[in-house]
């Protein structure tokens, strides 16, 4: 079974440089869970940093070019790559880029325009079964959600995977296997003509800060101690501190089974 | 001293005093007039007294410039709640709340908020589209909220393509200009599903939203992107726009018909959600953890406290002092230089409340204090303290958390 990796080569958000996005490199771990056959997919030009991204475990990475019509194509252009290399069924891309529009779009235009399922924010696959020719009959993977929740999800035939944006594996550096992956151009053939514009691009400036609501939950837990309890015995403090997590819905015996997501 | 009325005792006798037969004065001692005025000096607490009556939800009002003192009434706190009824709207704005846990979210409501302040730019509606199993008391949420129409998803969250199809069929067959989510996981998911289903210009994660223009992060967090024409589906990040604060709006019901889902061949059903479960805390990445137990400097015992973070099923934190010196590993550390918490509750143990602390608990609702100090920040930030050792509460907490741990049978 053979595994695409989408890569977009991002810039590191605090220098501008590029750098490898940390959510493809997941990518790349959960990919490795799956199969041993991977095989990298960049729409773009060529750069070194794709060397980078080999290190962590590609053997070849295809380099599409993207044509004048801009960045909103990518999804067509992988779409169309896939649909050449018919023995991938399964495309692993990152939460979403950072360089570019980063609007998180791509895992979900690739699998409409070929009609395959789509699941986000992946962090592990649990199991996966393979059918006679190769292609992922069912399989497993987990969901990362807020506050440690793992939600498992199943899905039958060809799928694109996004990773999730922190939480995952990161495969182990190797610096001689990124020198030795086959990087090459190629041509994805025809296009199929693109999905309907985005919309407006819009005016690009450079970013600043932007004010955010106070919490209002936490401002009224801080106005006050309600309760204070000065020189309980240890029994009576003890007491009121796992009654109060009972509240919460939390404690000894409820943490483990309940699953707290608010 | 706030409701002593002042007495007048020469005012009172004047009061009392009738002209009897025979020219006699006679002073009628019974029941003495509630108050009397003395003319020559105010009273002002006693104005004030009579001036107060009771409102609604127990706060007291006070009507100013009654016309005759004392005469103020009670006003009935039931008077009919006046709303807001959109009859026929210029043009309809959808939000899609998450309604995580079968109830309307503080985000949720920010998102109503937001489709509540594009409505009333182009004198329009707000529809919100909900699961048709939502319970009744919700309703009253989202008028609060602002909405003014309902739309109902199919019950059952397992597959969500099947759900986006569904808002997209709503979106379509509703005309409606823009469609508004949460940038929350599933929010994002579904925001995403439907603008690349439906071709819809699209917008993610917003971070400032106003009629003019939505500003949204790209290139990395160093750009911005301002795109002036509001995109048909938008998400937004939490904390961005405030919630709906008006009278409440009356939802008007609908005449349209839900998509009949089982007509339709199921085409894309080959994803299904399962069960969430609740992850390991004792692996949990602290900035997810909901539930972290830390110790500061009042801790001496390490061995108690690492006994009690496994028993009461918690992630381990602390301060920095503690991380400094080596107790604890530096990726338990919270606060500015450490991990901002996301979790429901702290246990702070033996931890001041330094201001760099208390930076990685902003977001935390409930948060308990173990402290030996009453006037310690922390104990001011707390839901619940105790001021004692933590020497000693520990293995006392230790001891019931093992107990109950064992049967859980409360
Ligand atoms: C640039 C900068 C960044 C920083 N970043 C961080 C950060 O990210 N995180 C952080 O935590 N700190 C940070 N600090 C340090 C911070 O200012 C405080 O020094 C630190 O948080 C204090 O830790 P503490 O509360 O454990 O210790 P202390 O301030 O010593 O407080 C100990 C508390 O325990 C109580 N106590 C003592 N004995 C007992 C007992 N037996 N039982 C119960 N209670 C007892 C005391 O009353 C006191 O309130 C930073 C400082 C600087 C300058």
């Amino acid at each position: 079974m053979r595994v695409a990796v989408a890569l977009s080569c991002g810039v590191d958000s605090l220098s501008g440089r590029a750098a490898p996005v940390l959510s493809e490199i997941h990518a790349i771990g959960l990919a490795r869970q799956l199969s041993a056959d991977l095989v990298g997919v960049h729409v773009g030009a060529q750069t070194s940093l794709l060397r980078d991204y080999a290190a962590y475990g590609l053997n070849r990475i295809d380099v599409l070019p993207q044509d004048e019509v801009g960045t909103g194509d990518v999804g067509t252009i992988l779409a169309a790559w896939l649909r050449a290399n018919a023995d991938i069924s399964i495309l692993i891309t990152g939460h979403k880029a950072s360089g570019a529009l980063d609007s998180g779009l791509v895992p979900f235009e690739v699998a409409h325009a070929l009609g395959w399922a789509v699941v986000s924010d992946v962090a592990a696959v649990v199991a996966v079964s393979q059918q006679d020719g190769g292609s992922p009959g069912t399989m497993q993977v987990l969901q990362a959600r807020p506050r440690g929740v793992r939600r498992p999800v199943f899905i039958d035939g060809p799928c694109v995977l996004a990773a999730h944006e922190r939480t995952g594996t990161v495969p182990t550096y190797i610096h001689a296997v990124g020198r030795a992956a086959q990087i090459e151009g190629v041509h994805p053939g025809v296009v199929a003509e693109g999905l309907e514009p985005e919309g407006p691009v819009g005016e690009i400036r450079p970013w600043r800060a932007r004010p955010r609501l106070m919490n209002g939950v936490a401002d009224t837990a801080r106005q006050g101690s309600a309760n204070v309890l000065v020189a309980p015995s240890p029994d009576e403090a003890a007491r009121a501190i796992i009654d109060h997590l009972r509240q919460l819905g939390l404690g000894p015996s409820g943490s483990a089974s309940r699953n707290v997501t608010q | 001293m706030t409701g002593r009325i002042r007495r007048a005792p020469f005012a009172e006798r004047a009061a009392r005093r009738q002209t009897g037969r025979g020219g006699r004065v006679r002073f009628v001692m019974g029941t003495t007039p509630a108050v009397v005025l003395d003319s020559r000096r105010r009273d002002p607490r006693a104005e004030r007294a009579r001036q107060t009556v009771p409102g609604a939800a127990g706060r007291r009002r006070i009507i100013w410039g009654s016309a005759r003192p004392g005469q103020a009434t009670v006003v009935s706190g039931v008077s009919a709640p006046r709303t807001i009824r959109v009859e026929d709207p210029a043009m309809l704005v959808l939000a899609v709340p998450d309604f995580e846990e079968m109830r309307l979210s503080r985000f949720d409501r920010q998102i109503l908020g937001a489709a509540r302040l594009v409505a009333d730019g182009g004198k329009g509606a707000v529809g919100v589209l909900c699961p048709a199993d939502l319970p009744e008391d919700q309703r009253v949420a989202l008028s609060q909220a602002g909405a003014d129409r309902l739309f109902f998803l199919p019950a059952g969250r397992s597959d969500p393509a099947q759900q986006a199809r569904a808002v997209l069929h709503w979106f379509r067959a509703s005309g409606a200009a823009h469609i508004l989510l949460p940038e929350s996981p599933d929010g994002a998911d579904r925001a995403r599903r439907v603008a690349v289903a439906g071709g819809c210009g699209f917008m993610g994660g917003i971070q400032a939203f106003s009629l003019r223009a939505v500003i949204a992060p790209c290139h990395a967090m160093r750009r911005e992107r301002v795109v002036q024409a509001l995109p048909q589906v938008m998400t937004l990040e939490e904390d961005r726009v405030a919630a709906y604060a008006g009278l409440p709006h009356e939802i008007v019901q609908t005449d349209w018909q839900p998509e009949d889902v089982a007509e339709k061949p199921v085409i894309n059903g080959r994803v299904r959600l399962g069960e969430a479960i609740a992850g390991d805390p004792a692996s949990l990445p602290l900035a997810e953890a909901p539930f972290v137990v830390a110790a500061g400097n009042g801790v001496s015992d390490f061995t108690t406290f690492a006994e009690l973070v496994r028993a009461l099923g918690a992630t381990p934190g602390a301060s920095r002092v503690v991380c400094d010196a080596g107790y604890m590993p530096r990726q338990a550390q919270v606060g500015a230089s450490g991990t901002v918490l996301d979790a429901a509750c702290y246990l702070a143990m033996g931890i001041s409340g330094a201001p760099q602390h208390l930076q990685g608990i902003g977001r935390v609702e409930n948060i308990i204090a173990v402290n030996t100090d009453l006037h310690a920040a922390m104990v001011a930030r707390a839901s619940l303290a105790i001021i004692a050792d933590a020497q000693e509460v520990m293995p006392a907490l230790l001891r019931l958390a093992q107990q109950e741990g064992e049967n859980p049978c409360v």
